[in-house]
C-alpha cells in the first residue's frame, strides 16, 4: 500500500501541511506547481477586478505571484512576529531519505590507518633501512666514511641500546604501544566520551552532593600528594634535568615614562 | 525529582534560538532535560526560564564528563607510577635488573599466518621457487626493463591527473596518457603491442583518489588497490622539477606472507633495477598492519650512523583489494585474492600482506 500524506484525507489540514515537498520535487518541480497553481486552481488564491492575492499565511507579500508564491518556490523564507518577537522562517525541502555520509566501515578503515601510520614510525623504519645499506656496502665507494669512526659508532650504538635512553617522544609512543590489549575499549571510549576535556560552567545553585564529594575525592589526592611531596619534588627535579623546553625570556624596555614617577616619589 | 521533557522548554530550544542559544548543543543532548518538581517554569520569566534549562541540560553531560576525565587521569597517573618504579628499579639494579617488559601491539600480537616466510631457505623453498618462476621473475633477473603506461580513470579532474602525472615523473621510463574514452582492455592490448611492462590506472570519484590498478603485462598479475590519504608533490610544496630524474631507490617494508610478497614484488617492477646512487633519492613501500604507505625523500648521510630525510611528495596508502591472475579482466579473470570484509575482518589482529 502507498502512503501519500498530501492526499491523506485525514491528515490535519492546519499545521504545515503545505510546506510538505513531494520526495523527489525540487527545483525543476516548481515551474510545474505554479502552472498549476496560475492557470487552474489554488485554494489560498482570490481574484480580485484589479490583482490576484493570498491567503497563505507563509506569503511575505500578500500578492498571488510567482516570486512571492510559498508553495511554487523551493527555497522561500518568510519574516513572521511571534510574541513581539521577529523571527526568520526558511523552507527546508524534504529529502527522500538520509544518506550517511561516512559509511562505520569506511571511518573504521580510516581510524585504523592513521594507527598503523603512527605504528609504522615511518621515518624511524626509512633511516633503518638506509643506514643498513650504508653498511652492507650497498653504495660502494661513494661514501667516505672513516671505518674505524664508523665501528666505533656503532659500537656506541649498540652499548646504547642496552641502556635503552628513551627521548620523549619514543616514551609517548611506547606508552600508546603498551597498552594495546586496552586499545579495543580506548577506541569504544573514544566514540562514548567525546569532549571529555572541554569545560563546562554549572551555576553556583546546581551544585548537589555528588559534585561535593568529587571536590572531597580531589582533596583527598591532594593531601596525598602533601604526603609524598618529598617524592613529587625529586621527580620534578629529575623531569627538569631530563627534558629541557626551549625558554622565553621577556625584556622590559624602561624609558622616560618611569623616570618621572620616581622623581615625584 | 523526576525526569520528563517540557514541551515549553524545547520548543524554546528549537525556534527561538537567539534567546536560548543552544546552538552549541548537539541533537541528543536537547533531548535529555531533566525538570525539578519544585520549579515552576510558568512563574518564571522567559528570558530567565531559558537559562535555567541551559544549566539543566549540561548537568548531565558535565557530570559524565567529569567522571570520564577523572578515570583517565586516574589510569594515566597509575601508569606514570608504574613506570617510574620499573625505572628506579632498573637503575639501582644495574645489570641484574629483569628484562625490559615488552608492549604488546598490535603487531606482536598478530595471529599466525601459515604463509608466512621465515627468512629460512628450507622452509621458504616451495615459495622462493614459485617466485622464481613468476611473472616479474624476468625483472629480478635483471632482462625485463620497465617500462610503465600511466593513466587515470574516465572523466578524471585536477587531483586524479595530478598524481598520475607525478607517478610518471618519479617512476623512470614512465609515461602518462590522458585517459579519454578508452578502456581498460583496450589499453591494456595496445599497451603489449608497444612494451610496456606495467599499466597503472589512478581512480578517481568526487575529486578524490580512492583507487589504483595495476596490471602487470603482459601476463597479469593485476591488482586492485583503495587508496586515500593522498597529497601530490604540489600539495607538499614542492616543484616536481626540483625533484630530479635519477632512478630511485626502493624499500619495501615488511611484506612478510606470500601474498605480501607477490604485491611487493609487483610494487618493485615499476622501477628500474639499477638505481642511481647519486640522485639520493628514496622510495619507500612500507605495509603497515596491511596499510601500503608510499613515501618518496631525498637522503643524506651525515654520518655513518646519521641520516636526514627530506620528504619530496607524492605520498598516498594503498590498501589491497583483490588480485587477479592475469590482466586485468573483472568479468571472467581468476582471482588470486580478494578481500571479502565479512569473513577476513572478524579479527584487528589477522593481517593478510
Amino acid at each position: 500500500m502507498c502512503y501519500f500524506p498530501h492526499v491523506d484525507a485525514e491528515s490535519p489540514p492546519g499545521g504545515n501541511w503545505y510546506f510538505y515537498i513531494f520526495p523527489g520535487f525540487s527545483m525543476e518541480g516548481d515551474d510545474v506547481i505554479w502552472g498549476i497553481i496560475n492557470h487552474s486552481f489554488c485554494s489560498f488564491k482570490i481574484s480580485t477586478t484589479t490583482t490576484k492575492l493570498c491567503r497563505n499565511e507563509w506569503n511575505l507579500t500578500g500578492l498571488c505571484s510567482r516570486k512571492s508564491c510559498p508553495l511554487a518556490n523551493s527555497q522561500y523564507a518568510t519574516v513572521r512576529e511571534e510574541e513581539g518577537m521577529v523571527y526568520l522562517y526558511m523552507k527546508t525541502a524534504e529529502r527522500k531519505k538520509i544518506v550517511p555520509l561516512q559509511r562505520k566501515i569506511e571511518r573504521r578503515e580510516r581510524r585504523r590507518e592513521e594507527k598503523a601510520l603512527i605504528a609504522a614510525k615511518l621515518d624511524n623504519a626509512i633511516e633503518k633501512e638506509l643506514l643498513e645499506r650504508l653498511r652492507k656496502g650497498v653504495y660502494g665507494g661513494i661514501y667516505n666514511f672513516p671505518q674505524a669512526a664508523f665501528d666505533k659508532a656503532l659500537e656506541v650504538e649498540a652499548v646504547e641500546e642496552d641502556v635503552e635512553y628513551v627521548t620523549d617522544e619514543e616514551e609517548r609512543e611506547s606508552e600508546s604501544e603498551a597498552e594495546a590489549t586496552d586499545e579495543e575499549e580506548e577506541e569504544e571510549e573514544e566514540e562514548e566520551a567525546e569532549g571529555v576535556g572541554e569545560r563546562v560552567f554549572v551555576a553556583a545553585d546546581e551544585f548537589d552532593e555528588s559534585d561535593v564529594s568529587d571536590i572531597e575525592d580531589t582533596k583527598a589526592t591532594e593531601t596525598k600528594d602533601d604526603a609524598s611531596k618529598q617524592d613529587s619534588s625529586q621527580r620534578k627535579k629529575s623531569l627538569v634535568l631530563r627534558r629541557p623546553r626551549p625558554r622565553v625570556e621577556i625584556e622590559y624596555e624602561t624609558e622616560a615614562a618611569p623616570k618621572r614617577k620616581s622623581s615625584m616619589i | 525529582m523526576g525526569e520528563e521533557i517540557s514541551p515549553r522548554i524545547r520548543k524554546s530550544g528549537k525556534s527561538k534560538k537567539n534567546v536560548c542559544d543552544e546552538e552549541s548543543l548537539s541533537k541528543d543532548e536537547c533531548v535529555v532535560e531533566i525538570k525539578e518538581e519544585d520549579a515552576q517554569p510558568d512563574v518564571v520569566p522567559d528570558t530567565q526560564r531559558a537559562v535555567v534549562s541551559k544549566t539543566r541540560v549540561f548537568r548531565t553531560i558535565h557530570s559524565r564528563r567529569k567522571v570520564m576525565a577523572n578515570l583517565k587521569l586516574e589510569k594515566r597517573k597509575d601508569k606514570k607510577e608504574r613506570q617510574k618504579e620499573r625505572r628506579e628499579e632498573r637503575e639501582r639494579l644495574g645489570k641484574k635488573a629483569p628484562p625490559k617488559l615488552v608492549p604488546r601491539t598490535i603487531e606482536s600480537t598478530r595471529e599466525t599466518d601459515h604463509t608466512v616466510l621465515t627468512g629460512d631457505a628450507e622452509e621458504d623453498a616451495e615459495v622462493l621457487l614459485d617466485e622464481e618462476a613468476d611473472e616479474m621473475a624476468s625483472y629480478f633477473q635483471k632482462e625485463a626493463e620497465p617500462k610503465v603506461l600511466v593513466t587515470t580513470s574516465e572523466g578524471a579532474s585536477s587531483p586524479g591527473v595530478r598524481i598520475a602525472k607525478d607517478l610518471s615523473r618519479l617512476i623512470p621510463n614512465a609515461e602518462f596518457f590522458f585517459r579519454k574514452k578508452t578502456s581498460i582492455k583496450g589499453t591494456v592490448e595496445k599497451a603489449k603491442l608497444r612494451g610496456y611492462t606495467d599499466v597503472m590506472i589512478v581512480h578517481e570519484s568526487h575529486k578524490k583518489c580512492d583507487g589504483f590498478v595495476l596490471i602487470h603485462l603482459p601476463n597479469g598479475p593485476t591488482a586492485h588497490f583503495k587508496m586515500s590519504s593522498m597529497k601530490t608533490t604540489n600539495m607538499l610544496r614542492h616543484h616536481w622539477e626540483s625533484i630530479g630524474n635519477e632512478r630511485p631507490e626502493i624499500i619495501l617494508n615488511n611484506f612478510s606472507t606470500k601474498l605480501g610478497h607477490r604485491v611487493a614484488r609487483m610494487l618493485a617492477s615499476l622501477f628500474h633495477y639499477d638505481p642511481e646512487f647519486k640522485g639520493r633519492r628514496v622510495v619507500t613501500f612500507h605495509n603497515q598492519r596491511d596499510f601500503i604507505f608510499f613515501r618518496q625523500h631525498r637522503y643524506e648521510f651525515k654520518s655513518g650512523q646519521k641520516v636526514a630525510l627530506r620528504e619530496l611528495g607524492p605520498r598516498f596508502t594503498l590498501k589491497l583489494r583483490w588480485l587477479q591472475r592475469g590482466t586485468f579482466d573483472t568479468k571472467h579473470g581468476e582471482y588470486e585474492w580478494i578481500h571479502r570484509r565479512g569473513e577476513m575482518d572478524t579479527s584487528r589482529r589477522r593481517f593478510h600482506l
